[in-house]
């Protein structure tokens, strides 16, 4: 009887491990993906080219 | 001390460092030592699963590595309500700045469809709000700056104090505009002002790309910790080894992308191949992302107790079994 629960409970705790281990990568891996977006996001609001026309534009007020 | 809960989540706070595989090793022994433990063990896994113990020191496990990866980019230490007020600045200047590329768009149509009595109205109105667009978008970058503690205190006031002064220059050319009279000032000032906006463009698009490189690093570091976490699952053989094998090829080009990215940076580049590089980091990072999603579904797949749920009804089912 005693076997039984000690292997029930090796079992148990070796799915225990993969299981954290995986469950973790999962959860993590959703943070980050996250954050990549924000990266993105960023990069966007930050990008030179939301600007870029006025350089066109001006140029037309320039030579009206 | 909750024995088995507590061993492994001490071991997975670890994963980030090179000494976490010797820990790992011991595993099933630790495990076996823990369960000799007869009276002891069954009681603390019960206990630790209805009290959340499970759950939560997950939790800390992966607020512990988000810290760690935080610090170690740490360039400067910012008061906390610094960085917050610094935030909500650029989300500001992030909803003025919009508002103002609408007025932009309506001014310049104005302008164009304007008969020839109004030509001049209309250009100063759009020469105005050329101006408040130019700022925000300034802003926007000078508050990142602000909140950003992953650059050095000597480059952040640098970037700042040039953000500054462009501000100032470009406020000088408003109240010009608004002062002038006849078609050929504004004409001028257009004219001045587009030189301006010629000569800050590849400044400011570098100080934009080091900002977005500094946040990319971030995320790069936080996805060579998985990658860590999953070498060290693998040891279990449960990774898929081609599919791993992608994941990693990803990671090495993200990562050398962002270090040409970085490099280029720090060497005064052209802001143009700096934004390219940073893209193709962020786009290999996504693909390393997608591989690692196959890779745990597929594990997932072939072991349904990969639900930490399940995991902690089976300690449960056990610990009551036992009683």
């Amino acid at each position: 009887m005693n076997n039984k629960i000690l292997l029930a409970l090796l079992i148990t705790g070796v799915l225990f491990i993969a299981a954290c281990g995986s469950q973790e990568a999962v959860v993590q891996d959703n943070e980050v993906s996250q954050d990549l977006d924000d990266v993105d996001q960023l990069a966007d609001d930050l990008d030179v080219d939301n600007i870029e026309d006025l350089e066109k534009d001006l140029q037309e007020i320039e030579n009206y | 001390m909750l024995s088995l809960p507590i061993a492994i989540a001490e071991e997975g706070s670890s994963s980030d460092d090179s000494e976490l595989n010797e820990s790992r090793v011991d595993d099933s022994q630790e495990i076996e030592v823990e369960a000799r433990d007869k009276t002891g063990v069954r009681t603390r896994l019960k206990e630790s699963v209805k009290d959340g113990e499970v759950r939560k020191e997950l939790e800390v496990r992966d607020e512990n590595s988000r810290l760690r990866v935080k610090e170690r980019l740490l360039a400067r230490d910012l008061p906390d309500n610094a960085v917050v007020e610094a935030r909500l600045r650029f989300e500001q200047a992030k909803e003025n700045f919009l508002e103002a590329r609408t007025r932009y768009e309506e001014r310049m149509k104005e302008f164009r469809e304007a008969g020839a009595e109004e030509k001049d109205a209309k250009a100063r109105n759009f020469l105005g709000v050329s101006i408040d667009v130019f700022i925000e978008h300034l802003t926007k970058i000078k508050a990142q700056v602000q909140a950003n503690e992953n650059i050095e205190e000597e480059r952040a006031n640098e970037i700042i104090s040039y953000i500054d002064s462009s501000i100032a220059k470009v406020t000088e050319l408003k109240a010009k505009i608004d002062n002038s009279e006849t078609k050929e000032e504004l004409k001028q000032n257009s004219r001045e002002l587009r030189l301006l906006f010629v000569e800050i463009k590849q400044t400011v698009s570098r100080h934009s790309q080091r900002i977005v490189n500094s946040k990319q690093e971030y995320v790069l570091e936080r996805t060579e910790s998985l990658e860590r976490r999953l070498a060290n699952t693998e040891v279990r053989g449960e990774v898929n080894q081609e599919k791993l094998r992608i994941f990693t090829s990803f990671m090495i080009e993200a990562r050398n992308k962002f270090n040409e990215a970085k490099d280029l940076l720090n060497s005064g580049g052209d802001a143009a191949t700096v934004k390219r590089l940073n893209m193709e980091s962020r786009e290999a990072l996504k693909q390393a992302h997608q591989a690692l999603k196959e890779i745990t579904n597929e594990i997932k797949e072939k072991r349904p107790g990969f639900n930490i749920n399940e995991v902690e009804d089976i300690l449960l089912r056990g610990a009551e079994n036992e009683q």
